[in-house]
């Protein structure tokens, strides 16, 4: 029974320590400083680590929600090391 | 009262001295639920960041097209816009991707506005002591990490040469870094005063990269796009809107594709459970068939293997969900982010906001404990209503 009290505890303790952190994680801060980039720039890209790209014919279809030299985001490419 | 109570010693006995035989299942389970909900963490995270910061967007984006691609934007349509009716906060924009040819990488190169007050602040409260005066009448810039990571693993330790359209030579100062808390947004940016930018993309003082502007008025949007198919022929319209949707399904395909692998995953462990209960000579038969040779009722061996499950379903769900939390937002998701922002272009390591979205992760929870209820009770219950004799044998 001791055992089942101890492993029930520390599941408890595990759990509690993520959802501390997620309440007590200061989201606002983030928040406003990515605002601030925005309002710097007006561009709302993210960062995306895709090649350099333009579109080689005429109607080929553009996926980048931002940037027509990017490719686009729904490709699945799994990176491996360089 | 609960510690006295003779079922849940027994449970606890049959729990603990089977430890081989329920870890196996419990780190499998732990694994598959750890990488799914991982998965989902980081879209989600990203999804809302993204979602938050299109607040600041402008409602429009317009462009010049010459021939299928994008071209450089004549200022003059700036005074054409501005003479729609309802639209209000048109701004020239001046950024680009610059390619560098050596290292086969690209930066986002933006051009900002002295005289664009609320930029302006903005800036200084981005990096604090910043001197805008000094920053504005030097060519200097403001750069991202990986930008700046990139520039020091290629000696570039102060200044970076920029090769104009003209084939000269600009050599700009690096001035401040972004804070790496940014690199969602700014791991490859480059922020310069606009005259510098143009420079660099080679514009004239009449061009421009596209124009925003605002519509204040979400009835006129459609209108307003009519009105603005009329100033060119040439114009490339991108609405705010279509930029969220593409933020909305952003990773669907990729989550998607994690899901499928996740499912197939889940049936696989079930079919391996569901075959551990139903054979002929297994452990388990065994054990259900002295049970019921003591006098347990079939009800009680259901209820015992519930709880039994119950245990190692709602265990394994929180250790797995408890460890993706802690990969992807304390540990920033190695190696599982670069699938999402990608690897060919400069490394980016970003901090991701914790957004945990409950609705996914119960469905998760149902989709992983039916099924192991299901591949532990259903062969339990089939083994409890045969005679003991015949299940022990």
């Amino acid at each position: 029974m001791k055992q089942f009290f101890v492993a029930a505890t520390l599941l408890l303790l595990l759990t509690g320590l993520a959802v501390g952190h997620y309440l007590f994680e200061d989201k606002r801060s983030h928040k406003e400083a990515f605002l601030a980039v925005v309002a710097v720039t007006g561009i709302v890209s993210p960062s995306l680590s895709t090649a350099f790209y333009e579109p080689a014919f005429l109607g080929e279809k553009v996926e980048h929600p931002v940037s027509m030299q990017m490719q686009s985001l729904n490709r699945m490419e799994f990176v491996y090391a360089e | 009262m609960l510690s006295s109570s003779p079922f849940l010693h027994f449970l606890t006995l049959l729990l603990f001295k089977q430890k081989r035989k329920h870890l196996g299942i419990m780190l499998i389970s732990v694994v598959m639920i750890a990488l799914v909900s991982a998965v989902l963490f980081i879209s989600s995270s990203l999804q809302k960041t993204l979602l938050d910061t299109l607040e600041e967007q402008a409602d429009f984006t317009v462009t010049r097209i010459e021939a299928g691609r994008p071209v450089s934007t004549p200022l003059a349509w700036v005074d054409k816009i501005m003479e729609i009716e309802g639209v209000s906060e048109v701004a020239p924009r001046i950024h680009g991707r610059y390619f560098y040819a050596p290292g086969e990488e690209s930066f986002l190169v933006v051009g900002i506005d002295f005289f664009d007050e609320q930029g302006a602040k903005a800036l200084q409260s981005l990096i604090k002591g910043i001197d805008l005066k000094h920053f504005f009448a030097g060519e200097s810039m403001i750069v991202g990490e990986g930008v700046k990571d990139f520039l020091q693993k290629h000696y570039y330790h102060d200044t970076f040469s920029f090769k104009t359209p003209r084939g000269e030579f600009k050599q700009v100062k690096i001035h401040k870094v972004l804070p790496g808390s940014l690199n969602l947004l700014a791991n490859d940016m480059i922020i310069m005063p606009i005259d510098l930018a143009r420079e660099i993309f080679g514009l004239r003082e009449d061009e421009v990269t596209d124009i925003t502007f605002n519509v204040p008025n979400d009835a006129e949007w459609d209108n307003v796009i009519g009105k603005l198919h009329l100033v060119d022929y040439e114009i490339r319209v991108v609405e705010k809107r279509e930029v969220q949707k593409a933020y909305e399904n952003l990773y669907n395909y990729k989550g998607g594709i994690f899901l499928v692998l996740y499912i197939i995953a889940l049936l696989t462990l079930m079919l391996i459970l569901y075959q551990r209960y139903a054979m002929v000579y297994s452990h388990e038969r065994k054990e259900i068939g002295i049970l019921r040779a003591v006098g347990w009722s079939i009800r009680d061996i259901l209820k015992l293997k519930f709880d039994e499950t119950l245990s190692l379903v709602i265990s394994s769900f929180l250790i797995g969900t408890v460890v993706a939390y802690g990969y992807v937002f304390v540990l920033g998701a190695p190696v599982l982010i670069e699938i999402f922002l990608g690897g060919a272009n400069l490394k980016n390591q970003v901090q991701l906001i914790p957004e945990v979205s409950f609705g996914i992760l119960g469905s998760i929870f149902l989709l992983y404990a039916v099924p192991f209820f299901a591949a532990v009770l259903i062969p339990s219950w089939r083994v409890a209503v045969i005679p003991p004799k015949e299940a022990m044998r």
